[in-house]
């Protein structure tokens, strides 16, 4: 920041011209930092909202109890970095994985039972499980919260004219990394083909010899992997609490369905979008009213296009 | 949603079955009238009477849940727009509590509208995440304009309901206003159910393109029960900041939205003694779980599983099935 108001200030013939062409550079890096903090948020947004997606794709079910499994993420990644004193490293993949394990155990306790009832009967369902997880995480860690280590650090860093965090950049570059692996494991791999399949049509797939039971656990697995780095990355930003979960769920499903519920790139674009929204209207108009900011994005999308932006159009047809 | 199967999902109709035995309804109300004579406690009488405040506010709902298939997630919302008009009818301009009651009806039914039109092309889980952004604006915004709504504090001393006159300021009395106000309610949704209204509506549950194949406006229908539901959430947050004699954006949370929509699916979705066994039954067993303390909302949660896991058709569906053993043991 400060190079560009030198280089605008110093020359001797500042006109009045040249000082509002300075104010108007220097509001433009001022907007590309916030959008890259929109961004990094977004990021994290759109983890969640990838789980979201895959979940509706594969089985048409919903998890409002998605979110929780972000808190669960960071409560035991911190517990396992400062109780067990595990190396961030070792402890980020460790409590991803076991959060995914825990997963499929709710899976089956909960959602496997409702598998072919009416979605209202899910929502329900997973919102009481919601509030289970949330009290549950009370009684283990306590209702006060805890701090997140700064893994990646937390002093600002300049590039150009931004000033950012290396917590900020790490987010955004590792968020992007953990969807090009996803789509990649999906279009390359032999299990991410066999997954493809059985999200485009269940019957067929286990005709084909796919069993669907499995990817439909290994979808639900990697969808709480996802959720639970989202949580490890928004904890040093958020400070983790039980009700954490609670709105990062619902502004990843957000994200999900802006894209295109079901649609793996929407839930992605969705999440930036709703990111960028959030951080824009607290930044520019209050800061009060973030949460409305990212819920009245989405509510304009919805009403422009109300499949989502990437969604397929249904056709009833009788 | 998938079209819900004929065994799923409750129908209002079977209520005609019920209705039938006027006598036993009859010495049930005459039971519940006397009731805040019986009941010595004020501690139950006030879980009485919120029991009646929920039934009218899950009532609204399951008339937009039960009966056309639409999940809200947002209706606190509504909830809290009525209580918060009302306060301020009667206290900021010192109309008449009636006014009041009507106002904050008129306000949320007015919110419904703003909500319900724009929403009408979306379905299923869209709506259900509209609402739902929808309830969390609301919330911030009563923690946000304070000069309006008092902020987190909210506000307090509202002075108890009145008409011609009459104070209720006491807790026997407030029960026979809103059970009084409950019975009316529930008269217009019974009827409701019979009328053209209601059958449309559930004509639009069960088939949408078949429903307007009959020349039913399903656009027109939808938006009405979106405002009439909003109609019957503002008159229970009227009655509720009355009664309580305080608002404040603690009792119109996300999780009230959801502890509504869970009442309407415990009690049986589209039925209409649904609703108050719904409101009747989760008020009670919350209010139980606070002799646990801590794991009040751990066992709460796990019961809302459970009661939808083993209970499809809801409390409504379990008292038939009761109801139906009972008689057949009477016959042999």
């Amino acid at each position: 920041m400060d190079r560009v108001q030198g280089r605008v200030e110093n020359p001797p013939l500042a006109s009045t011209k040249l000082e509002t062409f300075g104010r108007e550079v220097r509001a433009l890096w001022f907007f590309l930092q916030i959008m890259l903090g929109g961004l990094s948020i977004g990021a994290i947004y759109s983890l969640i909202g990838l789980g979201f997606s895959m979940l509706w794709s594969a089985m048409g079910i919903v998890n409002f109890a998605h979110g929780e499994f972000a808190m669960l993420g960071a409560f035991l990644g911190v517990t396992l970095m400062k109780m067990a004193g595990l190396p961030f490293y070792a402890s980020f993949p460790l409590t991803a994985v076991l959060i995914g394990l825990f997963s499929l155990l709710v899976d089956r306790a909960v959602l496997r039972p409702l598998r072919n009832r009416d979605l209202l009967y899910i929502v329900i369902a997973t919102l009481g499980l919601s509030i289970f997880l949330q009290n549950g995480a009370i009684l283990v860690w306590g209702a006060g919260g805890m701090l997140f280590p700064t893994v990646f650090g937390a002093q600002p860093l300049q590039i150009g004219g931004l000033i950012t965090t290396p917590q900020t950049l790490s987010v955004l570059g590792i968020g992007i990394l953990l969807m090009l692996g996803l789509q990649v494991f999906l279009a390359q791999t032999k299990i991410g083909f066999c997954l493809r399949a059985a999200v485009q049509s269940p019957e067929t797939a286990s005709l084909m010899g796919i069993e669907t039971r499995f990817t439909n656990a290994l979808t639900f697995f990697l969808a709480a992997l996802l959720a639970a780095i989202a949580g490890m990355f928004i904890a040093p930003i958020v400070y983790v609490t039980p009700d954490m979960g609670v709105l990062i769920g619902l502004k990843g499903f957000s994200a999900a369905v802006v894209g295109g519920y079901g649609n793996m790139l929407g839930a992605m674009v969705g999440g930036i979008i709703i990111g960028a929204a959030e951080t824009l209207g607290a930044q520019y108009l209050s800061s009060a009213y973030k949460d409305v900011f990212a819920f009245l994005a989405m509510f304009i999308v919805l009403l422009v296009s109300p499949n989502g932006l990437f969604g397929k159009r249904k056709i009833d047809r009788t | 949603m998938e079209p819900p199967s004929a065994t799923s999902t409750a129908s209002p109709i079977r209520d005609e079955g019920n209705l039938k035995p006027r006598l036993i309804i009859g010495i049930l109300i005459l039971a519940c009238l006397l009731l805040p004579l019986l009941v010595e406690q004020p501690y139950y009488l006030y879980l009485i009477n919120l029991t009646g405040i929920h039934a009218i506010l899950i009532l609204g709902l399951n008339l937009l849940v039960g009966f056309t298939g639409m999940v809200s997630l947002g209706h606190a919302g509504f909830f809290a727009i009525g209580a918060y008009l009302s306060t301020k009818i009667v206290m900021n301009l010192h109309l008449p509590w009636i006014l009041g009651l009507l106002g904050g009806g008129t306000g949320a039914l007015v919110g419904g509208l703003i909500l319900g039109i724009p929403t009408n092309r979306m379905k299923d889980l869209t709506l259900s995440l509209v609402t739902l952004g929808f309830g969390i604006s609301i919330y911030r915004v009563l923690m946000s304009w304070t000069s309006f709504t008092g902020g987190a504090i909210g506000i307090t001393d509202v002075p108890p309901a009145s008409l011609l006159g009459f104070s209720f300021k006491e807790a026997a009395a407030s029960f026979y206003l809103i059970y009084g106000i409950l019975g009316i309610l529930l008269a217009v949704a019974a009827s409701m159910a019979h009328m053209r209204v209601g059958r449309a509506l559930l004509a639009i549950r069960e088939d949408e393109v078949a429903a307007s194949a009959m020349g039913i406006n399903t656009r027109y229908y939808r938006i009405m029960a979106f405002a009439m539901s909003a109609f019957y959430c503002g008159c229970a947050g009227s009655l509720f900041a009355h009664y309580i004699g305080f608002v404040s954006p603690d009792s119109f949370t996300f999780h009230h939205s959801i502890t509504f929509v869970s009442m309407v699916v415990v009690g049986g979705m589209g039925s209409v003694a649904g609703s108050f066994l719904g409101a009747a039954g989760l008020t009670l067993i919350l209010e139980y779980f606070r002799t646990f303390s801590q794991y009040q909302l751990v066992l709460y949660g796990l019961s809302v599983i459970l009661f939808v896991v083993f209970l499809p058709n809801g409390l409504a569906g379990l008292a038939e099935g009761i109801e139906r053993r009972v008689s057949k043991l009477f016959q042999k």
